[in-house]
C-alpha cells in the first residue's frame, strides 16, 4: 500500500520536472543573441524643499489646538523662527523679544551691584577702581545684548528708547513735536538710532573717567560719523536735512521769535537755522560731542561765522533786533509793554538804561573799597535813577505793566543780595508812578 | 517486474531532469549583463521654492497649521484674549498689548498733527515756546480725548492681564552695615514707621500753629531717637553715627589716599574730636557777609585745625588728606591714571601748579611793581609755568591736561 503510494508520488514528481525542462528549453530559445552596443541614460529628478520634512507620525484625524509653547524655545534664535513661520509679524516679534531680552540682561546686570558686605571704610580709590570695573562688565553686557538683538531682529533695536517714545513723558512729547514730520517707524528708528549713539558717547566718557587724550578724538569722531550715517540709512536726504535744521532751531534761536521783538517769517526762521547748521555741528550737539570734538576757538568761530550770516540775511535793523532779544532784560521789557503801545525807539531807549544800571550796580557791588553801607546807598540811588528813565522811555502805563510783572527781579538786581529778611525791616525801594 | 522496481526507476528519471534543469538553468545569459547595452544614470537635484521664506524649526501644530493672522484683531482686547487663549504667558501678552496701544495711539496722534507739522516754521516763529507748539484749543480736546481712549483701553488691558508686583527690593543703607541683618531690618523698620509719624504731623490739620508743630517735632524727635538707640548696643550707636558724620563723608572722599577701614575710621573720629571741641564761628546775622571779624575768627580756627592735624597724622599724613581733598587732585589722578602714571606724579604736577598760582598771587599783590611791568612778570610765570608742566606731563597727555585741567594757565595773567 505505501509503495504504490510512493510510485505515484514519484511518477508526478517526474511529470513536473518534464514541464519545467520544458519550459525552460522554450526560454533559451527565445532569449535574443548578442546585438550591438547601445547607450541608455537614465535621469532621476531629486526634489528638495526648502520646508521642514513633514512630521514622522500622521496627523491625528482630531489634533490637538494649537498651544503657545508649540513656539517657545529657550533659544532665542529658534523662538525668533518659530514666530516667524507662523506667520508673526516681523514689529510684533520685536514687542515679544526685546522686553524678554531687556529682562534677561537686567537680571545678569542685577548681578553685578554690590552685595550686603559692609564697606563704609573704604577708601574712594577702592570703592572708585570697583566702580570701574563694575561699569566695564556692564559695558561688555550691553554690547553682548545689543549683538543679540541685531542677530535676531537684523537692526539695533533698543527697548529703553522705544518704552520712552511710547510713554507720555516730556522726552516722547518733544520727539513728537522735533520728529512729526517722518512716520511713527521712521521716529523709532531715529530716536533708536540717538539714544544708542549717545549711550556709546556716555561709554567713552565712562571708560576714560571723562579725561580725554588727544588719542580719544578719532573715536569720537568716528562716532559722531557714524551716527549720522546710520541715520541716512534710515531716512532721506530731506528727512535728515529737515533734522538738523529742527535741531538749530532748539539749540541757541529761542530768541529768535515775534515774542522776543523779533519780526521773522516761517521761512526765514527756516532759513536761519539752515544759516545755523551750517555753522555748528548739530549732529555733534545731539550727542552732547560738541565741546570735547571742537575747541573753544573753533566753536567761537562758528559762532560768528553765523553772526555775520545772520546779519547779512537780515539787515542791520532786524540783526540789531536780535542781539538785543537775546537779553532777559530785553525780553522783560519787550513782553510786559508789548500790549500798551510803546514805540521801539521808546522801548529801545528803556532798554538801554536798564543795561547801564545792571552794569554800574555790578560795579558797586565788586567795589572792595566801599563799604556795605556806602554800597547800599548807592544802589537805591541807581534804583531810583533808573525807575524815573524807564518812566520817561515807557510811559506811565507801560513802566506800570511792566513794574507789575517784573517789578521784584528789577529791585533784586539793583540791591545788595538779601542775607536776612526781617519783616520789620523789609520796604520796597521802586516809585511808583502815577 | 516488481513495484520496487518501479519505483526506482522513476527516481532515476527524476534525478536526469533536475540534473538537465540544473544545466538548462546554467546557461541562461545574466540579466545585468545584457550584451552591448551601457546605462547611465543622471541625479538632477532639483530645488523647489516653496513660497514660505523663513525656515521653519517646527512642525506647526493643528489641521490647517496654526497662523498667527488666526489671532490677530482690531479690537485690542480680543487681541489679548486670543493669545491668553492660546496658552500665551500673561506677561508676553501684556509687553505685545502694551506696545500695540501706545503705537496706536502715536499713529492716530501724529495723524492729528500733521496739519500742524507742515506749518511747523510759522508756529516756531510766532509767541511760541518750542514745547507750546501745538497747543491748539480744537487740537488739545481730540489729543484729550485720545489719551482718554488710550488711558481706557490700557486699563481693561491691565484688567485683562495683570502685571505682576515687583517683589519689593529693600537697599541697605551703607551706614547700617556694620549691623546683623536682623538688627539691621528692625533698625530701618522702625526708622520708616518713625518717618511716617513725622509726616502725619507735618500734615496734621488739627495743629495750627508753627510754635505747636514745632513742638511736636521735638519730641518725635526725642522718642525716635530713644526708640532707635533702644535697639542697638552702645558700640553699634557710636558707629553709626560716626558713619553719618561730615567727618565721614569727608575721609570717604579723599583721592589719592591709602588707608585700611581702620585707619579711615580713625582718621574720621580724629577729625570729629577737632571739630566738636572747636565748632566753626557762627556768622552774626546783623553783620555783612564779609565782616573781618568772622574772617578773622575762620582764619585762627584754620590755623589751630592745621597744627591739631599735624600734630596727629605728621607731616606727610596732613599733607595727604590736603591733596586728598583738593578738586583738583582729583582731576588730575585721573589724567595720571589715563596715562598709567602713579599718584605721586599726580601730586608733583598739583605741587607745580600750587607754586606757580601762589606766585602770580604775589606778583598781583606786589604794590611795587607798575601796571605795565606786573603784566610782564605774570605772563613770564605762565609761559615758565607751562615750559615746565608740558614736559612733566609729557607730549601724549598734554592735550588732555589742558582741556580737562589747564583752564587756570589762563587765569595766571589775568
Amino acid at each position: 500500500m505505501r509503495s504504490g503510494l510512493t510510485l505515484v508520488l514519484s511518477l508526478a514528481l517526474t511529470g513536473a520536472l518534464l514541464v519545467m525542462n520544458v519550459a525552460l528549453h522554450r526560454t533559451r530559445q527565445a532569449a535574443p543573441g548578442p546585438e550591438a552596443d547601445r547607450k541608455v541614460t537614465v535621469t532621476t529628478k531629486r526634489l528638495v524643499r526648502n520646508l521642514p520634512p513633514p512630521p514622522a507620525a500622521v496627523a491625528p484625524t482630531n489634533p490637538p489646538p494649537f498651544h503657545w509653547s508649540a513656539l517657545e524655545s529657550p533659544d532665542y534664535a529658534t523662538y525668533a523662527a518659530n514666530l516667524r513661520a507662523v506667520g508673526c509679524p516681523e514689529r510684533t516679534l520685536r514687542d515679544i523679544l526685546l522686553p524678554d531680552i531687556e529682562k534677561l540682561y537686567a537680571d545678569r546686570k542685577a548681578e553685578l551691584a554690590d552685595g550686603p558686605e559692609d564697606r563704609f571704610w573704604e577708601t574712594a580709590d577702592q570703592r572708585d577702581a570697583r566702580q570701574r570695573a563694575r561699569d566695564a562688565r556692564l559695558r561688555a553686557l550691553e554690547l553682548e545684548k545689543r549683538a543679540l538683538i541685531r542677530q535676531l531682529l537684523g537692526a539695533d533695536w533698543n527697548f529703553a528708547a522705544l518704552k520712552e517714545l511710547r510713554s507720555e513723558s516730556l522726552a516722547s512729547g518733544i520727539a513728537e513735536v522735533l520728529l512729526g514730520f517722518t512716520d511713527v517707524a521712521k521716529t523709532d528708528y531715529l530716536f533708536t538710532t540717538h539714544q544708542m549713539f549717545e549711550r556709546d558717547a556716555q561709554a567713552l566718557q565712562t571708560a576714560t573717567e571723562g579725561i580725554l587724550l588727544d588719542e580719544d578724538l578719532p573715536k569720537l569722531h568716528a562716532l559722531r560719523d557714524g551716527f549720522e550715517a546710520t541715520l541716512a540709512r534710515g531716512l532721506a536726504p530731506a528727512e535728515v536735512e529737515e533734522l538738523r535744521l529742527r535741531l538749530a532751531a532748539l539749540e541757541g534761536m529761542e530768541h529768535l521769535q515775534r515774542r522776543n521783538g523779533v519780526a521773522v517769517t516761517g521761512a526765514e526762521l527756516r532759513e536761519i537755522a539752515k544759516l545755523r547748521a551750517d555753522t555748528h555741528d548739530m549732529l555733534a550737539k545731539a550727542l552732547n560731542l560738541d565741546d570735547e570734538l571742537y575747541p573753544a576757538e573753533l566753536r567761537a568761530k562758528g559762532e560768528a561765522a553765523f553772526a555775520e550770516l545772520l546779519r547779512r540775511f537780515l539787515g542791520a535793523e532786524r540783526f540789531a533786533d536780535v542781539e538785543r532779544a537775546k537779553d532777559q532784560l530785553f525780553r522783560e521789557l519787550f513782553q510786559s509793554t508789548d500790549q500798551q503801545g510803546v514805540s521801539k525807539a521808546a522801548l529801545v531807549q528803556a532798554y538801554e538804561a536798564r543795561r547801564a544800571a545792571e552794569e554800574q550796580a555790578r560795579q558797586v557791588r565788586a567795589d572792595a573799597q566801599l563799604s556795605t553801607e556806602e554800597r547800599t546807598l548807592l544802589l537805591a540811588a541807581l534804583r531810583a535813577q533808573t525807575s524815573q528813565a524807564l518812566a520817561r522811555s515807557l510811559g506811565p502805563v507801560g513802566f506800570g505793566s511792566y513794574l507789575k510783572q517784573h517789578g521784584q527781579q528789577f529791585t533784586n538786581s539793583l540791591s545788595l543780595p538779601v542775607t536776612r529778611v526781617r519783616s520789620d525791616l523789609q520796604r520796597t525801594d521802586v516809585i511808583t508812578v502815577k | 517486474m516488481n513495484l520496487r522496481g518501479y519505483i526506482l526507476g522513476t527516481m532515476a528519471a527524476n534525478l536526469a531532469l533536475v540534473a538537465a534543469l540544473l544545466w538548462q538553468g546554467a546557461q541562461l545569459p545574466a540579466p545585468g549583463l545584457r550584451g552591448g547595452v551601457t546605462v547611465t544614470t543622471n541625479v538632477v537635484t532639483e530645488v523647489l521654492v516653496e513660497a514660505s521664506p523663513r525656515p521653519a524649526v517646527v512642525s506647526v501644530p493643528g489641521s490647517p497649521p496654526f497662523r498667527w493672522e488666526q489671532l490677530e484683531s482690531t479690537n485690542h482686547l480680543q487681541f489679548l484674549t486670543n493669545l491668553l487663549a492660546i496658552g500665551c504667558p500673561p506677561e508676553t501678552a501684556r509687553d505685545i498689548l502694551d506696545a500695540r496701544v501706545a503705537d496706536d495711539f502715536r499713529a492716530r496722534l501724529r495723524e492729528l498733527t500733521r496739519p500742524l507739522q507742515a506749518r511747523f516754521w510759522d508756529a516756531a516763529a510766532e509767541n511760541r515756546e518750542f514745547k507750546e507748539l501745538f497747543e491748539e484749543p480744537e487740537l488739545e480736546t481730540q489729543i484729550d480725548a485720545l489719551k482718554a481712549e488710550r488711558k481706557r483701553v490700557s486699563a481693561e488691558v491691565e484688567g485683562a492681564a495683570p502685571r505682576g508686583a515687583k517683589p519689593a527690593e529693600r537697599a541697605i543703607e551703607m551706614e547700617l552695615r556694620h549691623l546683623t541683618a536682623e538688627k539691621e531690618a528692625a533698625f530701618s523698620e522702625l526708622a520708616s514707621r518713625n518717618l511716617k509719624e513725622r509726616q502725619a504731623v507735618d500734615r496734621d490739620p488739627a495743629i495750627t500753629s508753627a510754635a505747636e508743630k514745632a513742638a511736636k517735632r521735638r519730641e518725635l524727635f526725642t522718642r525716635h531717637q530713644a526708640e532707635l538707640r533702644g535697639l542697638l548696643t552702645e558700640a553699634e550707636w557710636t558707629e553709626r553715627e560716626l558713619r553719618l558724620s561730615p567727618q565721614a563723608n569727608q575721609v570717604r572722599h579723599l583721592r589719592g589716599f591709602n588707608a585700611t577701614p581702620d585707619e579711615l575710621r580713625a582718621l574720621a573720629q580724629t577729625l570729629r574730636e577737632f571739630d566738636i571741641a572747636n565748632p566753626p564761628p557762627a556768622r552774626q546775622p546783623q553783620r555783612p557777609a564779609d565782616d573781618p571779624d568772622l574772617r578773622a575768627k575762620q582764619a585762627e580756627r584754620e590755623a589751630l585745625r592745621k597744627a591739631f592735624l599735624k600734630g596727629r597724622l605728621g607731616e606727610a599724613g596732613f599733607a595727604a588728606v590736603e591733596r586728598g581733598s583738593d578738586p583738583r587732585f582729583g582731576t588730575l589722578l585721573k589724567l595720571a591714571r589715563r596715562l598709567e602714571q602713579p599718584s605721586e606724579t599726580a601730586a608733583h604736577w598739583l605741587a607745580l601748579q600750587t607754586a606757580a598760582q601762589e606766585q602770580a598771587r604775589l606778583t598781583r599783590e606786589n604794590a611795587a611793581l607798575a601796571g605795565a611791568a606786573r603784566a610782564v612778570a605774570l605772563l613770564a610765570i605762565r609761559a615758565e609755568t607751562e615750559r615746565t608742566l608740558q614736559a612733566a606731563v609729557g607730549p601724549r597727555g598734554w592735550g588732555g591736561y589742558l582741556r580737562h585741567a589747564g583752564d587756570w594757565l589762563g587765569q595766571l595773567t589775568q
